[in-house]
Parts: structure tokens; C-alpha cells; sequence
């Protein structure tokens, strides 16, 4: 055993990642609940990449096959609907405890210097998870996944110069047709993925290189924290947090698992109570508040132009919050406040 | 081979036993109203060399949304029996995980947990 084991160690040199994990530290503070939400991540995502694949053995990418091979994987595939389920579910999980994660460390200030591209990058994580929503939601090819994608990728079109063509593209030709489903179903298994796993590396070896942020408070008292052992004092806690997660994520997706609707019809006018999935609603109701035309512009091209500025604000964050520790907290604080308030005001508003 | 080990071992099997529970307790769910396949009707209609047929021709057929829901009451018990078992394994793995990480915590306590990094040696100018 000592001989494979020295084999492995003089081509893979792990020792020094075993001594890494065994040597490192988590802060224990009252705030280390938060810590959790980040391997969470990784739990629901790996969920999402087993089942995913499980789904795309029977799955056909093309109008005629689409809904009918969902419809198959459903009825005819042993535990299909249950894959089905979880697949939908994770994904449901996986944004949700993505907003927590992101939320908490905004609250924490955890991206202050030197974290700054560890935040960014947390950012692109965010936007990729959320492109992986909006791509698996047409693959049913149901109705109200045609519809809601026509919305959907109706709204680059308000971007100036650049919009039609941008719709363009995501479409593949002037409306959601067979080529859009193919694009979004290569985008959703491959592109995507692939892109999602070198930001995460990204993410990871930041994270790593800088160690889990301390406490805003035990930072400005100059405070040496607790710590807690990674292996195996930590990970015993987090392999509870998974442990409890999976079992509700399973629950859910068997006493709640999600319909398929009739195949698309792309001659058909458009259904009543188009929505897109949840993660969407406070951005679909904000564009339905703008007016047709505001001093001349497309009241959309407002909308679009005030939620990429947000888009911005977020991702440039930790350059824009430069303040001292001692300033820092309160106007971020207020702001993210303020949007966790209005994005679920206008999320329930959208679902009346 | 002491309690914990004993204790692993067990719910080591327990968990496999669950492997052979899962996919004869929950079977495939069918559409709300669609009668089940009868066992010939996949090879009875098709002639020798034909192509078989399309999944498109019984979708083609359905306006009404498909819900996965158990057909029969030994489908619904299956998974209630699934369930039961999640559940009990669940409990069973927190509880083995609690009294771990509390053994851990109390060596880290004592002072027995991994030593801390040693300070990387500097470098000495060459001669």
C-alpha cells in the first residue's frame, strides 16, 4: 500500500495539498453560520451536473423530440420524474443559497481588500448560475418555456446599437425557433458548464490564497479570532448542513415534482400568465412598470440601461466601497437592504 | 473495532440496504389519466425491420399537462416508505456526525489537533 501510495505521491505530489487541508484554519465566530452557504453551493451544483447528465442520455435537443423526450424521461424512464425533479429543484436551491451566500458577504463587508476579484468573481458565478436558469427553462419546450423565452430574449433588444443583434444571436434567426433550442441547449451543457467550473477554480484558489475574511468588528480591534480546525472539526459540520439539505432537497422534489406542459407551438398565439422562474420576477415586474416612453427613449431601454447599471454597482463593489473599516458598513448595508426589501416587494407583487 | 466503527458499519448497510429499497419502492410516475402501457403494446405493433416509432406520435396526442404523481396505492406506500428511511437515515448520520464533531472539538480543545504551519525556512544567499 506504501509503495502505491509513493507511486501516486512522486507523479501527483498531493502531500502538499493534504498538508494544506490538514493545516487550515475557519475563523469561529458568531457570523461562521454563513460559511456554510458556500459549500452548500458546491453540494447543489454537483446534484445538478450528476442529474443533468442523467437527463441528457434520453434527452433530444430538437422541436419534435424536446418536450416528447422530457415526456418519456417522465413516464417511461425508471426514476425519471424523481431525476427531473431533483434537476429542477437543485437548480431552485442552488440560486437560492447563491443570493444567500452573496448577500451574507455583502452584509460582512467580505470583500474588502484583498478580496476584491474573489467577490467579482463571485459575481460572474452569479450571473453564469442565473444563465443556467434562464437556458434549462426553454429545454421542456413546453408553452409557457416558448413564451417566457421570447420575453426573455425580446429584452437585448432595448440595449442600443448593439440589442437586435445580441437577440440575434441568443435566437439563432428572428424568433425562437429550433435553432434557439439547440444554442440554448449547447449553452446550458456545455458553454456554460465549462465556463461555471474555471470561474469557480478561479474562485476557489482565490479564496485558498487569501483565507476566510474575518469579522468586520474582530478586524477594526485588531483581535486575534478563534479558530477551528478544517479537518475534520468543520467538515464534520458541513457534511450535517449537506446531509439535512439533501434529505429536503429529496422531500421536496417528490411531494412537489414539476409538470410538463403540452409541446410548444410556434404558430400559437401566446398564453395567459407568462412568468419567468422565480430568480427573474423583481426584474420582469420593474421593466412592466416602465412606461412606453420616457423623454422621448423606449421606456425599456431605461429599464434595461438602471438594471445593467445595477449589474455594475455590484460587480465593482469593492472599488467602490473604499471607505476605512471604521466608515465602513453602513450606506452598503442600507443599499442592499433596500434591494433585498424592494426585489422581494416586487417578486410577490409580479406572483398576484 | 470499537463502537464507532460498529456504529459506521451499521449504517454503512443500512445505507445500501436503501440502494435496493429505491428503485423497486418508487417506480416511474404516469401521466394523471393515461391508463398503464399494457407489457405488449411497445412490441406488438411494430413489423420486423420496421423503425420504431417516434416518441413524437404519443406526444402528438397530449394537450393536457403532464403530472407526475404516483397511479396506484403501492406506489404511494413506496414512497412513504422511501421517505421513512431518508429520514431515519438522516437522523441516524446527524446524530453519528454530532457526537463526532463534539469528540473533535473536545481534542481541539486539548490542545491535540493538528500542529500549527511552521514558518517557511528563508532563503540563504548563495556562496
Amino acid at each position: 500500500m506504501s509503495r502505491i501510495g509513493a507511486w501516486f505521491e512522486r507523479r501527483l505530489g498531493m502531500s502538499g495539498i493534504i498538508k494544506f487541508l490538514s493545516q487550515k484554519e475557519v475563523p469561529q465566530h458568531e457570523h461562521t453560520v454563513w460559511y456554510y452557504t458556500g459549500s452548500a453551493v458546491l453540494l447543489f451544483l454537483a446534484i445538478q451536473i450528476v442529474t443533468g447528465i442523467m437527463l441528457a442520455l434520453y434527452y433530444q435537443p430538437t422541436i419534435e423530440g424536446a418536450n416528447a423526450s422530457v415526456a418519456r424521461i417522465m413516464t417511461e424512464i425508471p426514476l425519471g420524474w424523481l431525476i427531473r425533479s431533483v434537476h429542477s429543484w437543485s437548480a431552485t436551491f442552488m440560486i437560492a443559497i447563491v443570493f444567500v451566500h452573496m448577500l451574507s458577504i455583502a452584509f460582512l463587508k467580505s470583500y474588502r481588500a484583498p478580496r476584491e476579484l474573489t467577490w467579482a468573481t463571485g459575481v460572474v458565478l452569479l450571473a453564469l448560475s442565473l444563465a443556467f436558469g434562464f437556458t434549462g427553462y426553454l429545454l421542456p419546450w413546453d408553452e409557457l418555456s416558448l413564451a417566457a423565452t421570447k420575453v426573455g430574449t425580446d429584452l437585448p433588444k432595448a440595449i442600443p446599437v448593439v440589442g437586435a443583434w445580441l437577440t440575434k444571436v441568443m435566437r439563432g434567426g428572428e424568433d425562437v425557433a429550433g435553432d434557439t433550442l439547440t444554442r440554448f441547449f449547447i449553452v446550458h451543457v456545455c458553454v456554460l458548464p465549462l465556463s461555471l467550473l474555471a470561474v469557480l477554480g478561479g474562485h476557489i484558489f482565490l479564496i485558498q490564497r487569501h483565507g476566510i475574511s474575518l469579522p468586520l468588528r474582530a478586524e477594526r480591534k485588531n483581535e486575534t479570532p478563534r479558530t477551528l480546525p478544517f479537518w475534520p472539526n468543520f467538515v464534520l459540520r458541513e457534511a450535517m448542513v449537506w446531509l439535512a439539505l439533501f434529505s429536503g432537497l429529496l422531500t421536496i422534489a417528490i411531494f412537489f415534482a414539476p409538470s410538463l406542459g403540452p409541446a410548444a407551438d410556434l404558430m400559437a398565439p401566446a398564453p395567459a400568465g407568462i412568468k419567468p422562474e422565480w430568480y427573474f420576477l423583481f426584474l420582469f415586474q420593474t421593466l412592466k412598470l416602465f412606461p412606453a416612453n420616457i423623454l422621448g427613449v423606449p421606456g425599456e431601454t431605461v429599464g434595461v440601461g438602471l438594471i445593467t447599471v445595477a449589474a455594475a454597482w455590484l460587480f465593482f463593489l469593492p472599488l467602490i466601497d473604499t471607505r476605512p473599516a471604521e466608515k465602513k458598513g453602513r450606506v452598503v448595508t442600507g443599499v442592499l437592504a433596500a434591494f433585498l426589501v424592494y426585489a422581494l416587494a416586487m417578486s410577490v407583487w409580479s406572483l398576484l | 473495532m470499537n463502537r464507532s466503527h460498529r456504529a459506521l458499519i451499521l449504517i454503512g448497510a443500512w445505507l445500501i440496504g436503501g440502494l435496493a429499497v429505491l428503485p423497486t419502492s418508487v417506480p416511474a410516475a404516469q401521466a394523471s389519466g393515461t391508463p398503464p402501457a399494457s407489457p405488449v403494446s411497445k412490441q406488438e405493433l411494430r413489423a420486423p425491420g420496421t423503425p420504431p416509432a417516434s416518441p413524437v406520435s404519443k406526444q402528438e396526442l397530449r394537450t393536457e399537462p403532464l403530472r407526475p404523481a404516483p397511479q396506484t396505492i403501492r406506489e404511494k406506500w413506496g414512497i412513504r416508505v422511501f421517505l421513512a428511511w431518508l429520514w431515519f437515515t438522516t437522523g441516524a448520520l446527524l446524530y453519528l456526525f454530532r457526537r463526532l464533531v463534539r469528540e473533535a472539538d473536545r481534542v481541539h480543545g486539548l490542545g491535540y489537533s493538528t500542529p500549527k504551519p511552521t514558518p517557511p525556512k528563508k532563503c540563504e544567499p548563495q556562496s
